[in-house]
């Protein structure tokens, strides 16, 4: 008698490498369960119970270059961020969130199997880290992670790309299982959306690991785990029952949460004092700068485009940086100023500023012979830089247009 | 009614010889005033304003029947013709609804999108100036900033089984309020959803009721379906629900509907070959165009619209935009167009591939013109229904082309006037397809353990759980088991294929890459081998290459005048004993699961035109295997003899040609000069020179007389393998005519079944036998319905053959002459006559 699994093979049913193996025996909490290798105790509630390791850094403790806290103000972050910067106590409401789930393609069936969440006591920084033994465990810790937002009194989440896939995510669990989510009246910190604003210009990634070590010099010990392993580490657990794969992931997530916190007041100080920070890096004054002036505060963009602006910067940040101010200092009327700006940018072959200076003379100036040079140099760029096929196309048709209507207007004001 | 146009032309055509001779069949469904039922007492004035606003004062019969039949919380599948306004009928039940309840919702599933799309337009209007009814389309070209917008506030949502299936389902909690109010599911055209498109359709269906089962809801459906032999059933499977209401009388009015079956007249008596099916519908087209009768004509492929389109425009010189083509892929804007050109006049006559006889909305035509049949009868029946505006009078006229379902169809009338046989198959429970299902599951909501999965017997249910478990799919709680896979289930599901792997078939144009389909793993290898023509969507493609770890064909456009057949070396074996038996007239037919195993060994082009095989081509592929069901006939001994005693050949003396002495002995030295089946020597008995493959199959006789090509056998040897080609023969041409036949009766593509024939068959105890199996791994359940159907189909092919006007086997009876015998007409006949139970005079009497 052929067996079910059998006649599958043979329709074609593809079992992946691993196979059919007999049936596994029993469930995880029989096997070798996580407590052999992580300090932690089982805890419960009307939902069921799971797994919860607590652990307490010092304040005082350094992470890389930094302290684990330091006093900060923290108006500026909550206004780049686009909430309410006057609230009461923000750190007091803050919860430094990451999960671990078993995939990133989202969707009903995947679940957050650890999830930490840090704050900041009087005297440590506090992580939750929340495991399920089983996927049954997940009611009750979602209960649990209720319990310590409530408790805490936590409104505010600070998380790294969480706005778009960690608080979703739970927001989801938290329905398939019929319980109210904590989340839903709460604010967002993301700090990866911060991050690419900040440092895209300067560094090549902006990856919690690398921010980790390039911004806060801390570097991870030979407990960590990649994160793309982790779903792999777990699901071995569930099907396997061994535990120590999985273990690393702890030391993963607590890290990532700790260097979350630290990495918040980092932030918070720089967009503080931007022209005071140590080291000063140019291009970050400069993406600060713009960032001052999307938030509104025109003065103190200018001033950090002013200070950061430097010939010694790499020829492409220096000409957008050129172009960036330049642009301000038009929408303000401070042509003169700009005009200088534009002039630099072109003599650097950048395109753009001749069309600016072409408009310039054409319409607020009206004098279009001094116009026509500066169309023509736009021609004598496209010629040495061609773009792309159609991109030169569309832009020599617009410059021709412009030397067409300059020309144009000229013949007019000299009765031609 | 006063005679129109068209009427005149129509008693022309009775009175014209050269048309009237070929017309088989002319069939006049009398007009009828239609039958009404007053709107219902509870329909919201608004709406009823509206209608009447429009010109409508009551509704058809039909349309309240399905009102009613809703109100009782009725699932209802409504059978009725083409613009008879069941768009109507399942909009207004669920627009109360709505306007009564404003958070109710309801999802219209089409097939396509661009079904949906000339919808959404028509839901627009019954808002009438509040924004009471929100509906919107949700599918692959929805700009992801509006799906929020939607899944948060619509209520009424146009959408595609695969949306469902990857877009909606596997997300369903950003749908919760869509679903916890999900009133009802509209199903259109449900006769599409067949085979293993359909089978998987089912399959979404049970995961989307267990879903609105954990939001509380329980939503009622609504199928529309064209017509086919088994509505209620096949509804019922579709939705998995044991019983549904069936409303399948017409109540929408019409004028005088003419069908005609028209045949063209042969021009080769001998090979049978008859003038073009599109030649003779040109012919007819611009008659009805000179009539001034605005005309819908419905080619089988895009190449053919392009030929047809550009020979009416040839022979009405001058006026382009009389003659349009409609293809798919039309934007509304385009469709606009040629609805407003129909109206003024300035169109007269559109040309369109089958593919679009769902979906176009514009307007009624005059008439229809079908060039070759179009595979199935519903799609017929639709495509006829076309024409046909308000009471006056329509023509609808299918052209037959060669193809042996086309002829057996008009001589067969019936079957598209009086019952189709057609019966929509499919098997939800196909173990491939459940078990992908049950993983997309798995990841929408876990399984409880007393769980189960629509109707699934609970046993299997629970056997498949289990084997899921063991292979680490899921993951097996104290109550519940868990999805754990590394990869996002749905994503790698195709709703319309079981294959495990696919490979994409990459157009090369004008230096850039364009996908236009893909095809599973399995299929590759026959349908896309290198060198292979690929006919898809109405196109022709050539296969440049073929890459196995890319999964990738690269195709170029075809234009050439043939296409391909893969040769395939085919083994079959039992798997188990049979499951179904039964004793025939002088044969056993069975019914079970095999294996097969193939590989293409080469491939053969045949030429459009003549239908006639132009040449052979080695080609090696992988070898694969196929665990399906089958349905085969094993002739008995008692059949067999009968024919072989009957000698139903003549042994005509072959020309062999002039050398034909010299290599006689070059073959016998070869074999030295012994019998190579017996091992008799020359000398005690004359030895013959026997052809492998007969003489009269190759081109020439130096072809035929290669030393590979011919053996020495003894006399007797040699009888009994002239005898194995006559049964042989036979026994091809009664598979030919089967396989030919099946869809008749099941409504599937000649390509969902594959067949096989066998002198000696491995599956048959080495006894003749020919062999019908499914393409699909564990079958859809084709094959079981031809058990059931073995004495009609055997009859129509016996039918089919003896009324066939060709001499000695034609392409649209037993088969191309020159393939392995001589035609083989006279012998299949016998066959066939042997199996309806004639004896032999009677054979002898039909020989003769």
């Amino acid at each position: 008698m052929e067996s079910l699994a059998d006649k599958l093979r043979s329709l074609g049913v593809d079992f992946g490498k691993k196979g059919i193996k007999n049936k596994a025996e029993g469930n995880v909490y029989k096997k070798e369960g996580i407590e052999t290798y992580v300090d932690g105790v089982e805890i419960g509630n009307n939902f069921g119970t799971c797994f919860l390791v607590t652990t307490d850094y010092p304040l005082t403790e350094s992470w890389g270059d930094y302290p684990v806290y330091a006093p900060v103000d923290h108006r500026k972050i909550l206004q780049v961020s686009k909430l309410d910067a006057e609230q009461e106590n923000p750190l007091a409401q803050m919860i430094f969130m990451d999960t671990e789930t078993t995939g990133l393609a989202g969707g009903t069936g995947t679940i957050a199997f650890m999830v930490g969440l840090g704050f900041y006591t009087d005297d440590n920084f506090r992580v939750y880290q929340f495991f399920l033994r089983s996927p049954e465990d997940e009611p009750a810790m979602l209960a649990a992670i209720s319990g310590v937002m409530e408790g805490e009194g936590k409104k505010i989440v600070v998380s790294f790309n969480g706005k778009s896939f960690d608080t979703p995510l739970l927001n989801t669990r938290y329905m398939i299982n019929g319980i109210d989510s904590p989340f839903a009246g709460c604010q967002q910190i993301d700090l990866l959306h911060l991050a690419r604003r900040l440092w895209k210009k300067r560094l090549p990634s902006r990856t919690l690991g690398f921010l980790e070590n390039e911004i806060l010099g801390f570097y991870r010990s030979e407990e960590e785990v990649p994160g793309w392993m982790c779903p792999e580490l777990y699901y071995s657990y569930l099907r396997e029952q061994k535990a120590e794969g999985v273990s690393h992931v702890f030391y993963h997530n607590a890290v990532d949460i700790v260097s979350l916190g630290v990495l918040e007041i980092h932030m918070a100080q720089l967009l503080n004092n931007p022209l005071k920070s140590e080291p000063i890096h140019k291009l970050d004054q400069l993406s600060i700068g713009k960032l001052f002036y999307d938030m509104g505060d025109v003065e103190k963009a200018l001033q950090l485009y002013e200070e950061a602006i430097d010939k010694s910067l790499p020829e492409h940040f220096y000409v957008d940086a050129l172009m960036e101010y330049a642009g301000i200092l038009k929408r303000r009327g401070d042509w003169k100023k700009a005009i200088g700006l534009w002039e630099k940018a072109a003599e650097l072959d950048c395109l753009n500023a001749c069309e600016e200076l072409a408009k310039y003379y054409e319409h607020q100036e009206k004098s279009y012979e001094t116009a026509l040079p500066w169309v023509n140099r736009g021609f004598e760029i496209l010629e040495k830089f061609p773009q792309h096929h159609y991109q030169t196309q569309q832009l020599n048709d617009s410059y021709q247009h412009r030397l067409e209507r300059v020309l144009g207007k000229w013949r007019k004001n000299h009765g031609g | 009614m006063k005679p129109n146009q068209l009427d005149n032309l129509l008693s022309q055509w009775q009175k014209e010889p050269t048309i009237r001779e070929n017309i088989d069949h002319w069939r006049i469904s009398r007009a009828s005033m239609g039958e009404y039922a007053p709107f219902p007492a509870d329909l919201e004035p608004a709406f009823v304003e509206k209608l009447q606003r429009d010109g409508i004062n009551k509704l058809y019969s039909h349309q309240r029947e399905a009102w009613d039949a809703i109100k009782r919380h009725e699932n209802i599948v409504m059978v009725t013709s083409t613009a008879s306004g069941k768009t109507l009928a399942y909009t207004l039940p669920v627009i109360q609804a709505i306007r009564k309840d404003k958070n109710g919702t309801a999802f219209f599933l089409f097939p396509t999108k661009a079904l949906g799309a000339d919808q959404l337009d028509g839901l627009q209007e019954w808002n009438m100036g509040e924004n009471i009814i929100k509906s919107a389309s949700y599918d692959g070209d929805t700009p992801s900033s509006h799906r929020k917008t939607i899944r948060n506030e619509a209520n009424i949502i146009l959408t595609n089984p695969d949306m469902l299936h990857i877009g909606i389902l596997p997300h369903h909690t950003r749908w919760e309020r869509f679903l916890r109010n999900l009133r009802y599911i509209v199903i259109d055209e449900m006769h599409i959803y067949r085979g293993v498109f359909g089978s998987h359709f089912s399959n979404v269906m049970r995961r989307l009721k267990r879903i609105t089962d954990f939001y509380g809801a329980s939503p009622q459906f609504i199928l529309t379906s064209a017509t086919i032999a088994n509505p209620e059933e096949h509804a019922c499977r579709l939705i998995d629900k044991s019983e549904v209401t069936l409303i399948d009388h017409d109540g929408a009015p019409h004028g005088d509907k003419h069908f005609l079956l028209y045949n063209p007249p042969i021009i080769n008596e001998d090979l049978g070959i008859r003038l073009g099916a599109s030649v003779e519908a040109i012919r007819l087209v611009s008659e009805l165009y000179d009539k001034k009768v605005q005309t819908i004509l419905f080619s089988r492929t895009r190449r053919g619209v392009e030929i047809i389109l550009k020979q009416l425009r040839g022979r009405k010189r001058g006026i382009d935009q009389s003659f349009r083509a409609y293809r798919s892929g039309y934007l509304a804007g385009e469709r606009r167009e040629i609805e407003a050109d129909l109206r003024s006049g300035t169109t007269q006559v559109v040309v369109s591939t089958s593919a679009l006889e769902l979906g176009i909305d514009i307007g009624g035509m005059d008439a229809s013109v079908l060039v070759g049949y179009p595979g199935t009868i519903a799609a017929t029946l639709q495509q006829a229904g076309r024409a046909g505006r308000g009471l006056s009078s329509s023509c609808a006229v299918l052209v037959a082309s060669a193809n042996p379902l086309d002829q057996y169809l008009v001589q067969h009338p019936e079957f598209i006037f009086d019952k189709t046989p057609e019966k929509v198959l499919i098997n939800p429970d196909n173990l491939l397809i459940l078990l992908k299902h049950m993983r997309c599951a798995a990841f929408e909501l876990p399984f409880k353990k007393e769980d189960h999965f629509g109707r699934l017997d609970p046993a299997l249910f629970a056997a498949l759980i289990q084997v899921l478990v063991d292979a680490g799919f899921l993951f097996e709680g104290r109550e519940k088991y868990f999805w754990i896979e590394e990869q996002y289930t749905s994503g790698q599901i195709s709703l319309r294929s079981t294959s495990e792997s696919t490979f994409i078939l990459e157009l090369e144009e004008e230096g850039r890459r364009k996908i236009v389909g893909e095809v599973d793993e399995i299929s590759s290898y026959w349908m896309v081998h290198p060198q292979a023509v690929y006919l898809h969507g109405g196109d022709a493609y050539y296969v440049e290459s073929l890459d196995f770890e890319k999964k990738r064909a690269l195709l170029s456009r075809f234009r050439g005048d043939y296409y391909t057949e893969a040769l395939k070396d085919v083994t079959l074996e039992k798997i188990g004993e049979p499951q179904r038996i039964r004793e025939v007239q002088g044969a056993a037919i069975f019914f079970g699961e095999i294996m097969v195993t193939s590989q293409v060994v080469g491939f053969r082009r045949i030429s459009w035109v003549t239908r006639q095989i132009m040449d052979i081509t080695d080609q090696l592929m992988p070898a694969n295997e196929l665990r399906t069901t089958a349905y085969w006939i094993k002739l008995e001994d008692s059949l067999v003899n009968t024919l072989r005693e009957e000698g139903l050949w003549n042994n005509d003396a072959n020309e062999y040609g002039p050398t034909w002495n010299a290599i006689r002995k070059l073959a016998k030295r070869r074999d030295e000069f012994r019998c190579q089946h017996c091992g008799s020597k020359e000398g005690d008995v004359l030895l013959h020179i026997h052809h492998k493959q007969p003489f009269r199959s190759f081109e020439s006789p130096e072809q035929a007389n290669r030393l590979e090509n011919l053996v020495t056998l003894c006399p007797s040897c040699h009888h009994e393998a002239e005898n194995s080609l006559r049964m042989r023969s036979g026994l091809n041409g009664l598979r030919y005519v089967l396989h030919n036949l099946a869809p008749l009766h099941l409504m599937c593509d000649m390509g969902d079944l594959d067949s096989d024939y066998d002198a000696k068959s491995t599956i048959a105890d080495q006894k003749p036998a020919i062999v019908i199996y499914e393409q699909i791994p564990g079958g859809i359940g084709l094959t079981d319905a031809l058990f059931d159907v073995h004495d009609q189909i055997v009859r129509d092919a016996y039918d089919l053959v003896s009324n066939c006007s060709c001499k000695a086997g034609c392409p649209s009876c037993v088969g191309p002459v020159g393939e392995n015998g001589t035609g083989g007409k006279e012998e299949t006949l016998a066959l066939l006559g042997c199996l309806c139970g004639l004896d032999r005079e009677d054979i002898r009497g039909i020989i003769g």
